[in-house]
């Protein structure tokens, strides 16, 4: 198995970020369903790529949380800026809220600070709680990056990249698997949806000129693409976005989609 | 509770004292790179406070010897290591019951009187953890249930372990973790102690509790040891507070 950690892992199922968020913190529908779809936990891979979203979806939401509740009287400005973003990231951040705040009823800042700062020294921990292998085919340097406290009590994570920063090795691995990379970002390229669609034109511009494939263009605009490339062509994505049924039929892999109501 | 009414009643135990003296001998013979001068001084000092307080000995046996003071205001020492074993910390000894727990109280209260003994602790020496009651509690509680899971002993042991997360909160993050983490899997799984499995996982979350130091490595195992026996520690999402509060925000409309 190539780029992968040494862990021995048959996977046959490959977990997206959004399946990984339901598994913890899905509604009792949704959470049945990525459960089901994603066991034995030993047939399950994901990407570093994965690992890096998991921990910037958790880093934002959690250390804002723990954060506030420390800092702030009000708690109504914390929630709010879980609402923030576009697209999946606002319901990524409640998915991701939802699993300090405890249950409904009434709001409890001291175990909500306590059940915070253990999810974010167990990150890692918690990712691989749901999957068998985390494959690392792009030596990513930000999916190995840990949250940190700084003395102003608020919680950290280096979550962006410049290109020519040399912590990674993304450049390299898309070159071994360009032409698969074209065909997803094509299929992309192609769609009606204008996110979609810009995507898959980053995604095109990347396959062209190796310069550009580190830093934002990886990090930022390509992300579904980079997770989808560590996906082998005989495995089953398991997601909840759509990005993914338009990048599986370039690339050539199948998917099952959770529906989530959120 | 002082850390001497603590150690009074688990001093008039016969059986905690019998695991006392094994973890003196135990402490002593790990800790061999202290001269044996210190440690022969230290067990003069015992020897002879000891018999400044042979009557109460008698009464209570053992109990002056987390006093600091007597008649001639001899100050009497416990090996900084034993104060940080906990006398459930092997999972050998029994750990007197809740009930059982209030009139050790008042025995060693009246022993305290009886020997003419301030009632101010002594501090703990450097270094050495704080005891704290709710911690014992919580674990005892919990080691009750996973013996007795009967419902009354399940709500009590939750209810402990939550005060315990709460109390602990400031001085020791980790063991408040843990004790959370095992209120929130009794709460949020459907018969949390229905099978061997869980209540493995849930005796040996106990004695993690009374752990001097909890790494993050044990408190990761733990967890993972808690998802391996399906013991669930989130509710489903529209059950917690967050999808409450998403709920609520679906009906704005926006102007």
């Amino acid at each position: 198995m190539r780029g992968t950690s040494s862990r021995t892992c048959v996977a046959i199922r490959f977990a997206d970020t959004t399946a990984l968020l339901e598994l913890h913190a899905g509604t009792s529908a949704s959470r049945s369903a990525a459960r089901q779809a994603l066991q034995p936990k030993d047939e399950v891979a994901t990407s570093e790529h994965v690992q890096r979203e998991w921990k910037r979806i958790l880093v934002s939401a959690v250390g804002s949380l723990v954060e506030a509740v420390d800092n702030e009287p009000d708690l109504s400005a914390a929630f709010a800026r879980l609402g923030n973003g576009y697209g999946r990231t606002s319901s990524q951040r409640w998915r991701a809220a939802a699993m300090v705040t405890g249950s409904a009823g009434s709001f409890n800042a001291v175990e909500t600070k306590i059940r915070g700062r253990q999810l974010l020294r167990g990150l890692d921990s918690r990712l691989r709680r749901g999957v068998g292998d985390v494959r690392s085919s792009s030596s990513c340097g930000l999916a190995r990056e840990q949250p940190h406290e700084g003395g102003d009590g608020r919680w950290r994570i280096k979550d962006t990249c410049k290109r020519g920063e040399g912590i990674c090795a993304h450049e390299s691995r898309l070159g071994r698997d360009v032409a698969r990379w074209r065909s997803g970002a094509d299929a992309l390229a192609r769609h009606e949806d204008p996110a979609l669609r810009k995507m898959g034109k980053t995604g095109q511009e990347m396959a062209a000129r190796p310069q550009v494939r580190t830093g934002v263009n990886c990090y930022g605009r390509t992300g579904d693409l980079a997770i989808a490339l560590d996906c082998r062509a005989n495995e089953l994505l398991v997601t909840t976005d759509a990005s993914f049924e338009v990048i599986a039929q370039g690339m050539g892999f199948t998917i099952h989609r959770i529906s989530i109501r959120t | 509770m002082t850390y001497q009414m603590i150690d009074a009643i688990r001093s008039v135990k016969k059986s905690d004292r019998a695991v006392f003296k094994s973890e003196a001998r135990a402490w002593k013979a790990n800790n061999s790179p202290m001269s044996a001068v210190s440690r022969s001084a230290g067990r003069t000092k015992i020897g002879a406070a000891g018999r400044q307080h042979a009557g109460a000995r008698q009464s209570l046996s053992g109990f002056s010897r987390g006093l600091k003071s007597g008649p001639a205001g001899t100050s009497l020492r416990i090996p900084t290591g034993l104060r940080s074993i906990g006398p459930v910390a092997g999972g050998a000894a029994a750990w007197p019951s809740a009930q059982g727990n209030s009139s050790l109280v008042d025995r060693a209260r009246s022993a305290l009187v009886a020997t003419g003994a301030q009632a101010e602790p002594a501090k703990p020496p450097m270094g050495a953890p704080r005891r704290d009651a709710s911690l014992y509690e919580a674990a005892e509680s919990l080691r009750q249930a996973t013996i007795a899971p009967e419902s009354a002993a399940i709500g009590w042991a939750a209810s402990m372990l939550q005060r315990a997360a709460h109390a602990e909160a400031d001085r020791r993050p980790r063991h408040a973790a843990v004790a959370l983490s095992t209120w929130d899997a009794i709460q949020c799984t459907d018969r949390p102690f229905g099978s061997q499995a869980r209540r493995k996982v849930l005796w040996d979350a106990s004695r993690l509790l009374l752990s001097p130091f909890i790494s993050t490595d044990d408190e990761m195992a733990l967890l993972d040891r808690m998802d391996d026996a399906d013991l669930e520690r989130v509710p489903p999402f529209e059950d917690t507070y967050a999808g409450h509060v998403l709920e609520d925000l679906r009906g704005d409309s926006v102007r």
